[in-house]
């Protein structure tokens, strides 16, 4: 996941402290879950 | 019957086939989509687009007909592909289904990069171009990310509350924890396309092998990111195997083969049961089956001979499927009973056998709702072991 720049950026934008709309809690509320939900909300997007 | 005795009651009798053991009756799995929308009177469209309408249209399903486990909740959310400018994925105009788009997602010379890092390879080339707000820059594709997720945790807690519904008020086990692809399945469905591919075990037969080989610890990773809690024999993991009734046996044995079968093992010993949904014919590839020996795997199968495919594989593993859509939707009920009772009569024989349909029911005509209730009915009249 180091060498996904899209992931990385998701992820900075994850951890900025005005997140306030359903979407943007969903986004901090992902990264938090762990890498195995990242890995499978990806892996479930492509397939 | 109490829900909870009934669950237990149903899986046990899934288990016992699943284990080459005789059940009481032979077990009717229900292997329906969203042909549940129709049965309640929506439009794919609809249901799809309303949680509380998946709910109760599964519900109706299995209150409507006879059946001991029912395959899983799977909806695609248009909100999720809304929210990502999704291409990959589209909504048929006919059926309101959401469909799979199939094209060259990966490049033919993008193998190298693909085997250096296929993780990587997916996040950075793959889901920019099966979702185009994901090509945009950051913030445009965190946020689409953002909306993504928010849509997929609607999606998966919805499902898991009407799972849950099905055991506690229904008692109906449901067959599938989890889902899957075998590697060079993936490899033709979401990067090179059927036509890609099929040039590529031609021209560049070793970069399929090796592709195939880095796909497999993500399928199994993704199995076990995926399924609720530790590995375990039920629910099973499923799998649609969609290339070996289209490749020559060669190609079969030397490029599908390796990845399937190391596929298949290592999750069996992890402690799943893997069922595979056998798409087209067997025949061509039925006897590679034979080697893998397992009381924890299920073939689905669609087309074939059903008495020599239980001669062939049928003390190896438990068999199921193969009955007609077509048959169901087209047939009479007496037409649909004697095809159900050839079925029984050829598998049924010493256990080990499930019986479903051929393919998925998904859209409204995938079956006529009184000939579901007549042949469900009639299975577990007839299916009895005595």
């Amino acid at each position: 996941m180091d060498k996904c720049q899209m992931l990385s950026e998701w992820k900075t934008y994850s951890d900025s402290t005005d997140l306030v709309s359903p979407d943007e809690v969903a986004a901090r509320e992902a990264w938090e879950s762990g890498e195995d939900y990242i890995f499978a909300y990806i892996m479930t997007l492509i397939m | 019957m109490n829900p909870d005795l009934l669950y237990k009651e149903r899986t046990e009798r899934i288990m016992k086939a699943i284990n080459l053991e005789k059940p009481d009756r032979v077990p009717i799995l229900g292997l329906v989509d969203t042909w549940a929308a129709t049965n309640a009177g929506y439009t794919i469209d609809e249901m799809i687009r309303d949680y509380q309408k998946v709910d109760s249209a599964f519900a109706k399903v299995i209150q409507d007909y006879e059946w001991d486990c029912m395959k899983s909740v799977f909806v695609r959310s248009p909100g999720l592909y809304q929210a990502l400018g999704t291409v990959a994925f589209n909504q048929s105009e006919g059926s309101g289904a959401m469909q799979h788009q199939e094209a060259e997602y990966m490049l033919p010379e993008e193998y190298t990069e693909f085997l250096e890092d296929p993780f990587a390879f997916i996040v950075n080339k793959v889901l920019p171009r099966q979702h185009s707000e994901l090509a945009k820059s950051s913030p445009g594709s965190s946020l689409a990310l953002s909306k993504g997720a928010f849509h997929y945790n609607e999606l998966f807690a919805a499902i898991g509350s009407s799972h849950e519904k099905w055991q506690k008020r229904y008692g109906m086990p449901k067959f599938s924890g989890a889902s899957f692809n075998m590697p060079m399945d993936f490899l033709m469905s979401y990067l090179r396309g059927l036509r890609g591919l099929s040039l590529d075990v031609r021209r560049r037969p070793e970069e399929v092998a090796e592709a195939c080989e880095k796909i497999l610890p993500l399928m199994l990773r993704y199995v076990d990111a995926c399924y609720a809690g530790q590995p375990n024999d039920f629910p099973v993991v499923m799998t649609w195997l969609y290339l070996p009734a289209m490749l020559r046996p060669k190609v079969f044995e030397k490029l599908y083969w390796p990845t399937f079968k190391k596929t298949v093992e290592a999750l069996v010993a992890k402690g799943y049961t893997v069922a595979m949904q056998c798409q087209g014919k067997v025949d061509g590839y039925i006897d590679y089956l034979q080697d893998i020996a397992s009381n924890r795997v299920v073939a689905i199968i669609e087309d074939g001979d059903m008495k020599t495919i239980k001669e062939k594989i049928g003390s190896k593993m438990c068999i199921a499927g193969n009955f007609p859509l077509q048959l169901l939707q087209y047939g009479t009920e007496n037409e649909c009973i004697r095809h159900a009772a050839k079925l029984i009569d050829d598998c049924a024989s010493g256990g080990g056998y499930i019986f479903t349909t051929d393919k998925t029911m998904i859209s409204g005509n995938d079956g006529k709702p009184e000939n579901v209730a007549a042949v469900n009915k009639f299975v577990m009249e007839y299916g009895v072991y005595r």
